[in-house]
């Protein structure tokens, strides 16, 4: 079952789609988003679940970086198609409610 | 202030599906350490995880925050309805001897009061049977709304020791010790004789006791004899004139804190000795936004004016509902009864 697409949820796409690269880690993604570490991580598990993010450990020298390895997440193809869609569909929903004149009905568009 | 971010963060992970914990505490502890000294973010990064719902399992339906604030609420409407019950056959009963019973008749005070209790042991077995549980699980509640229910009622002092100095050790008394004689009597639910038996007389002690606590206060003010307190109970559910030297005043204010517990003892006691019966488990029925706009139709109704309504909610005729003058008072209760009405359907339904 794909994971409800909540207002944080989108938020987590968002930020995940923002930049090129696309990848991050779990204090980066609460400094984007604003979200509370314990909000987020159900949300990294859910949409990895769905498919939509893929997690990898950081290849990293503990002893030379003087910390662990961290886990970076990235969208999938996916979960990069997914996220477009939902935040186009955000964005016509909140041109309509503002009455711009970009807002295209959903059936027209 | 690290190492106690660190321990929230392993209380956290023994929380989540045991096939993420172990990746997932790798990485929460890989973050706390590059935070490093920062050791404010450090611990509300790990409180967050650690007071924060669990992932669901892979499979599952979520179970976050939404899902728990409704299911607390689901929960709490239940104690909630049975003290307003409880309050409402109280006041019944007291309006029906005053109004409507030739003065002086004791055993017809003593019959409806008996009534009203066997209303409410009916309802505790219906419960009981749909929902069985540990005492202490419904006890508890009960008494924390009945701290709420008196307290909330008696906004305006007609009783004047019915403060928390008086309601919270009443209270207090009644949960702890209802609970310990719900929970002997549970003890013995495969010999169902001896399990009303010892539940009915422990909880007739916690009733004293739950009086004799909830009237120390005004018995130090009113200058009562202390060896005349284990009489308050029964004294208080009697027609004025007929307690002898303990003032009027006295039982009338223990009337109004223990009549509604000692309604509240009889659903208690049913519900502890009546064992589960097979059935299916009730499913949410979509008739809440229904219930709601009831609700709201209640509360946007405008009481009638006139003294009789006034006299009901300023607990001159009626203890325990003057919060139900004020709109907010109001919503809390309409939106209560819409919420306890959609679960009777759902329950109606799963028995059909």
């Amino acid at each position: 079952m794909p994971p409800r697409v909540t207002s944080s949820v989108l938020k987590v796409l968002s930020a995940l789609l923002a930049d090129g690269a696309g990848e991050r880690y779990g204090l980066q993604l609460m400094h984007e988003t604003g979200l509370a570490s314990g909000t987020l991580y159900p949300i990294l598990v859910r949409l990895e679940r769905a498919g939509w993010l893929r997690a990898r450990w950081e290849e990293v020298d503990p002893v030379a970086a003087g910390r662990p390895g961290r886990r970076y997440y990235r969208l999938t193809p996916d979960g990069v198609a997914v996220a477009r869609h939902e935040i186009a569909v955000m964005h016509r929903q909140l041109a309509r409610a503002a009455g711009l004149p970009g807002a295209v009905h959903p059936e027209r568009a | 202030m690290n190492r106690l971010a660190h321990r929230l963060v392993d209380i956290a992970a023994r929380r989540w599906p045991a096939d993420l914990a172990t990746d997932l505490s790798r990485e929460w502890h890989a973050e706390l350490a590059a935070l490093g000294t920062r050791s404010v973010r450090a611990l509300t990064f790990a409180a967050s995880l650690a007071l924060s719902p669990a992932v669901e399992a892979a499979g599952e339906a979520p179970y976050g925050w939404r899902e728990r604030a409704a299911a607390a609420g689901r929960f709490a409407a239940v104690p909630a309805g049975v003290v307003l019950s409880a309050g409402a056959l109280f006041d019944l009963v007291h309006l029906l001897a005053r109004y409507a019973l030739p003065p002086g008749r004791v055993p017809a005070d003593l019959l409806l009061l008996t009534v009203a209790a066997a209303a409410m042991a009916a309802l505790g077995g219906v419960v009981g049977a749909r929902y069985p549980g540990r005492p202490a699980a419904v006890t508890v509640p009960v008494g924390l709304a009945a701290y709420g229910f008196l307290l909330a009622g008696n906004r305006v002092a007609v009783m004047p020791f019915m403060g928390w100095r008086d309601i919270l050790p009443g209270v207090a008394a009644w949960t702890v010790l209802t609970s310990v004689a719900a929970t002997v009597a549970y003890r013995y639910a495969g010999r169902r004789r001896v399990a009303v038996v010892t539940g009915l007389g422990g909880t007739l002690l916690a009733l004293d006791a739950a009086t004799v606590c909830g009237s120390a206060h005004a018995a130090t003010v009113l200058h009562v004899d202390p060896w005349s307190a284990p009489r308050w109970f029964p004294l208080a559910l009697l027609p004025g004139g007929t307690g002898g030297h303990v003032p009027a005043l006295l039982l009338g204010n223990a009337a109004a804190m223990v009549g509604p517990l000692l309604l509240c003892s009889a659903f208690v006691l049913a519900y502890t000795v009546t064992g589960p019966t097979p059935g299916r488990a009730p499913r949410a029925v979509g008739w809440l936004p229904a219930g709601l706009g009831l609700a709201v139709l209640a509360v946007a109704v405008r009481p009638p004016d006139g003294d009789t309504f006034a006299r009901l909610v300023d607990n001159t005729t009626t203890f325990g509902f003057g919060f139900a003058s004020t709109l907010p008072g109001r919503t809390l209760l309409a939106a209560l009864v819409a919420v306890l009405a959609v679960r009777s359907v759902a329950v109606a339904r799963a028995d059909g």
